[in-house]
Order: structure tokens, then C-alpha cells, then sequence
């Protein structure tokens, strides 16, 4: 009995931490959310394929792709837009946005497709650290609103 | 002789019209597919810069609806030229058009040394928690800042403060908490520069960014 009140105190004060330092992760590691979409696109996250959602926070590494009846947009933390027309993949391969400490990186990796780009702060503070990886070159970010489109392999 | 003219000429004639065939035929194995990069005018009306740059070479964009193609990864980008809109649209339009709409920034202040809005800002509320439902806003940072009044310790426990009861008052009327991310800056980011120990009321504010 004694110890079972024991296992239950311990299991909640795990669950608590746990509860505690999960939102304290997802809190400071979201980088952007989905904001637009339609069809059935995807984000590969590690080892996992998951249905996008509106609203759906996305992170650091975060893979976005959509088949030929898909699109997707999202907004990032530095007011940053990026939306991917059909058949397109893209993965925000480095957000660092720490204006206080003077931390900013933007790198995003497009890997086929088309996608349109509106940058934010991270570009307007230090243009030198956001760029979009391709294929075929680097599109280093200047500002402000640009598309790219990747020819079929 | 004359017959043989004749002949010439309608064979003539008749060859005429594969002539004008054969090129057509073969135009659209001509413009193979390549990338491009194409710069644009901002909602603003803004026209930006980018550079593109590879093993080839690079080109900045500087101009409106200018666009660099693109063939390999190894190949010089293109001498950039003017595109219509009829081309960016066609190229590029399935991914403009699902662009999402601009973040909106919304800044309230508070009394001297205290978390009390002020009356204009306490009004404002409501125009934040519009937004989020307008905008199915699932991202909203909440940043609080001081005027430099006191230390700069007590300055970032009074900013994180300031941003914890806007929190607090967006989390009563509705707003789910994991929707929101809440820090200080306390007297680090100055609206308004000021030196160490003044009164800026404009300082002394809470930045709402809704995503």
C-alpha cells in the first residue's frame, strides 16, 4: 500500500517534469507554423511523415513536401514567409532568431519544386545570414519577396 | 519547258508548307526546362535585392520582375532580364498564391514601474485577440521591455512581468496558453534610446507579434 502511494507520487512528479520540460521545448524550439495549405501535404520530421495542419508548429530540421495536388505556406518566428507550390520540398535546415543576443541564422534547403519567399527580420538585421540552398546555387537574401523554381530532374 | 517550270514551281509550292511546319515541330525541345530565380515587388511596394551564386559564377537581382535562369549547378547563372507577369504567374504563381498574410505587431504600455496597462492599451485587448482569430493564430510572442528607471535586473524581472499579465488577461478571454511564448527584454531593446535612469513612458511596453 505504502509503496504504492509511493509509485503513484513518483509517477506524477515524472509526469510533471516531463509535462514541464516538453512545454519548454516545444515553447523555445518552434521556429514557424503552417498558415496555408491545400491537398495533403507533408512534413518529414527525423524519421516520421506527418500530415500538415493549419496552425501546426514546425521546428529546426523540419521537411515540407506536397504531391502535385498540394500546397503549403508557413510564417517563421522572424516574420519570415515561405510557400511551396505542387510537387516541391523544402527543409528549414538553421533558424536562429536572437536578436537580443545578436544570434540570427536563416537557412533553408530547397530540394525540387517551386516556392515563393518574403523575408523577415532575421534579412532586414543581417542580410549575410539568410539563404535559401539549391540544387543548382545559393540565393543569398537580400529582401524581400522572391520565387525560385527548380527544374525537373 | 514551260511545263517543267510549271512542275517546278508546284513542287515548290507544295514543299512550302512543311517548311513552315518542320520549325514549329521542333520548338519546344529548343527552351529545355531550367531553373530560374525571379525578384518581385513587396506588398509594401519594396523592390529588394537577392544574389544568386554557384560554381559558375553569381548575378544579383535588383530590379522589379528581373529573373536569372539557371542550368546547372556548375553553369553561370543567366545575365538576369525583365519577365511579364504573365510568365511569373505561370512559372511561379502556384506558390505565390499560397503566400501566407504578414505577421501584425501590436505594442501596449504601462504605468512607471508597474504591470498596469494604460487605459488606450487595456482597449487594444481586444484588437490582439481579434487578430488571432482572424488569422487562426497558433504562434503569438509576448515581449516585455522597461524604460532604464531601475536596474537592470529589476528591469528584466518587471519587463517578464509586464508580459506575463498581458498573458494572463489573453489567456482569460480564450487564448490557449501553448499558443503563446512569453520573455523579457527588459531594458535591452529601447524603443526610444535613453540613458541609464529616465522616464520613457514609450519603453514601457509589451511587443505582441501574432503569427
Amino acid at each position: 500500500m505504502l509503496g504504492n502511494r509511493w509509485g503513484t507520487r513518483a509517477f506524477i512528479l515524472v509526469a510533471i517534469v516531463l509535462a514541464g520540460g516538453m512545454r519548454g521545448w516545444s515553447a523555445d524550439q518552434t521556429v514557424g507554423s503552417v498558415k496555408t495549405l491545400t491537398g495533403s501535404p507533408v512534413v518529414v520530421r527525423g524519421q516520421q511523415t506527418i500530415p500538415a495542419t493549419l496552425g501546426m508548429h514546425l521546428f529546426e530540421k523540419d521537411l515540407l513536401r506536397t504531391d502535385a495536388q498540394s500546397r503549403v505556406g508557413f510564417i517563421l518566428r522572424d516574420g519570415a514567409r515561405v510557400s511551396l507550390g505542387p510537387e516541391s520540398e523544402l527543409a528549414v535546415e538553421k533558424f536562429i532568431f536572437e536578436p537580443g543576443q545578436g544570434k540570427l541564422g536563416l537557412l533553408l534547403r530547397m530540394i525540387r519544386g517551386v516556392a515563393a519567399f518574403v523575408s523577415g527580420k532575421i534579412t532586414q538585421l543581417s542580410p549575410e545570414s539568410a539563404v535559401v540552398e539549391t540544387p543548382v546555387g545559393m540565393i543569398g537574401l537580400r529582401g524581400t519577396k522572391f520565387a525560385a523554381a527548380l527544374a525537373a530532374k | 519547258m514551260r511545263l517543267a517550270w510549271i512542275f517546278a514551281v508546284a513542287a515548290l509550292l507544295a514543299l512550302l508548307p512543311a517548311c513552315r511546319k518542320n520549325p514549329v515541330v521542333q520548338a519546344p525541345a529548343a527552351p529545355k526546362p531550367e531553373s530560374a530565380v525571379v525578384l518581385l515587388r513587396d506588398d509594401n511596394g519594396h523592390v529588394g535585392r537577392v544574389r544568386f551564386e554557384n560554381a559558375g559564377g553569381s548575378v544579383e537581382l535588383t530590379g522589379e520582375n528581373t529573373m536569372t535562369s539557371i542550368s546547372a549547378a556548375d553553369a553561370a547563372p543567366a545575365v538576369p532580364v525583365a519577365v511579364s507577369a504573365d510568365e511569373i504567374a505561370r512559372r511561379f504563381g502556384t506558390a505565390l498564391e499560397g503566400l501566407p498574410a504578414p505577421q501584425l505587431e501590436f505594442t501596449l504600455y504601462f504605468d512607471l514601474g508597474s504591470d498596469r496597462l494604460t487605459a488606450e492599451s487595456e482597449a487594444l485587448l481586444a484588437n490582439v485577440l481579434r487578430a488571432v482569430q482572424a488569422r487562426n493564430s497558433t504562434d503569438v510572442s509576448i515581449i516585455g521591455h522597461t524604460d532604464t528607471t531601475d536596474s537592470p535586473e529589476s528591469n528584466f524581472a518587471l519587463g517578464l512581468r509586464r508580459a506575463e499579465k498581458v498573458a494572463g488577461v489573453l489567456r482569460s478571454r480564450g487564448l490557449q496558453p501553448e499558443f503563446m511564448t512569453v520573455e523579457s527584454h527588459g531594458e535591452g531593446d529601447l524603443l526610444v534610446k535613453t540613458a541609464e535612469g529616465v522616464k520613457e513612458p514609450r519603453n514601457r511596453r509589451v511587443e505582441i507579434t501574432v503569427r
